[in-house]
């Protein structure tokens, strides 16, 4: 599955950050309003799935000079560069870090990408110093069960679903996940969490039906 | 939400003793998954069960050694409670208006209960004032996805509260709910007073006995200490 997601990114990757940037700009607002009130100022900050380092630029004008990146897409990582970012080549459950590193982990749109956090989120655990910071935004759960699309969808099941993004100018491939999943006892065991955010954005998600349901989710959590 | 409340009450004086058997027969699944959830000792702690119903469940705390309290809004369930069992504490009362001194318990627990009121912030506050410090805060309730997923409107808004008739032991009872999101059970005001460390959500296939139900959690259970 690794495998696959990374190169499903290297094959649209051009596409992907002409789109993606103006996208997510209601998410975006959201987003950093949420960073803004993290206290990430001159913190080391990683972004964890940087992608063509969109956000990372933008975390190096408002909060910090000292911003990395990781991602699994070797093609969006040239984009990065190009824009003389310090990324990294890597995927989340083995971070090439050493423990301690950074102030601040931020992940916008990755996490749900990969099958389990447990690993992940003991990597994030070990590269953070304590009481840092661990901000992530995902695609929420019950939009997920609606990209299902199935007669008898079954929210506890782990589908690989279509996610149809900007207004159809992207489809990506993702895991389904729980609520659950992300606040799980491995979660509880290193951080505290701090606040919890839903919310919907059908420009940048599909909308499956005439409901509103929330598409993304924002957990902000503490080091323990 | 005054009339609202009072409606929750009525509802559940009016299938009192229905509703008794059936939650002690039909009701095993939340039970067990939310007293798995409490996995710690219970000797010797002052325990609140808010919305103790019939205090079925203050039986088995009891059992469990502690040192039980209720509260209900149903005077006909209080009742129940108190002939049933005269050891405890069971009184008539409001989540949002506890007849409690701060700091009066090591525990508070509550079962399908925190979600029928409209503003949830209400409760998290008088129970965090009526815990001590580092006290458990332990509460199973309805899903907000069921909550939305239930709704009868032909467009359904998870992020406007609407009050959902939901159909309990299999189809027997009918309860009306408000729906509620995660953003409110995880507001600024729990996280503020509470540290969270148990999340889950659970599946009650009784709650699926209706053709082309899809599956999805039909309650989630929540502990934390008080900050």
């Amino acid at each position: 599955m690794k495998t696959n997601l990374s190169k499903q990114y290297n094959g649209f990757a051009n596409t992907f950050s002409e789109t993606h940037d103006n996208g997510n700009k209601f998410t975006n607002r959201i987003f950093f309003d949420q960073l803004r009130s993290s206290g990430l100022q001159d913190k080391k900050i990683l972004d964890l799935g940087c992608g063509d380092g969109t956000d990372m630029q933008y975390y190096k004008y408002r909060f910090s000079n000292n911003v990395l990146g990781v991602d699994a897409s070797e093609k969006l990582l040239e984009e990065a560069r190009s824009k003389s970012l310090d990324v990294r080549l890597g995927y989340f459950d083995s971070l090439p870090f050493s423990d301690q590193t950074f102030g601040v982990v931020i992940s916008k749109y990755a996490l749900q990408t990969v099958d389990e956090f447990n690993n992940t989120y003991q990597e994030v655990a070990r590269v953070l110093k304590k009481s840092g910071s661990f901000v992530f935004l995902v695609v929420h759960p019950f939009r997920q069960f609606f990209e299902k699309k199935s007669n008898q969808k079954n929210y506890f099941d782990k589908k690989i679903v279509n996610s149809v993004l900007f207004d159809g100018k992207v489809v990506v491939e993702e895991p389904t996940h729980t609520v659950q999943e992300y606040l799980s006892p491995e979660f509880f065991k290193y951080f505290s969490l701090e606040s919890f955010i839903e919310k919907s954005d059908f420009y940048s998600a599909e909308k499956i039906g005439p409901d509103e349901y929330p598409t993304y989710l924002i957990v902000s959590a503490k080091k323990l | 939400m005054k009339k609202n409340d009072i409606n929750l009450a009525k509802q559940y004086n009016n299938f009192n003793e229905s509703f008794s058997a059936s939650v002690a027969s039909d009701n095993n699944i939340s039970r067990q998954a939310f007293y798995q959830s409490l996995q710690f000792n219970l000797k010797e702690k002052t325990l609140l069960d808010l919305a103790c119903g019939d205090g079925q469940d203050l039986k088995e705390y009891q059992k469990r050694g502690a040192k039980c309290f209720g509260i209900d809004s149903s005077e006909k369930l209080i009742e129940t409670a108190i002939n049933s069992n005269p050891e405890v504490e069971c009184v008539v009362g409001d989540m949002r208006k506890l007849p409690y001194k701060n700091e009066s318990f090591d525990i508070v627990v509550s079962k399908y209960a925190i979600g029928t009121v409209e503003n949830i912030d209400e409760v998290f506050v008088e129970v965090s004032r009526v815990l001590k410090s580092g006290g458990v805060f332990a509460f199973l309730t309805t899903h907000p996805m069921r909550l939305f997923m239930e709704q009868k409107e032909s467009s359904r808004d998870y992020f406007m509260q609407k009050n959902v008739s939901l159909n309990v032991f299999g189809g027997k009872f009918t309860i009306v709910e408000p729906s509620h999101t995660f953003n409110e059970f995880f507001s600024q005001k729990y996280l503020e007073h509470f540290n969270v460390t148990l999340f889950s959500e659970h599946y009650d296939p009784q709650s699926a006995n209706f053709p082309g139900r899809e599956i999805y959690p039909d309650f989630f259970i929540l502990v934390a200490n008080k900050k």
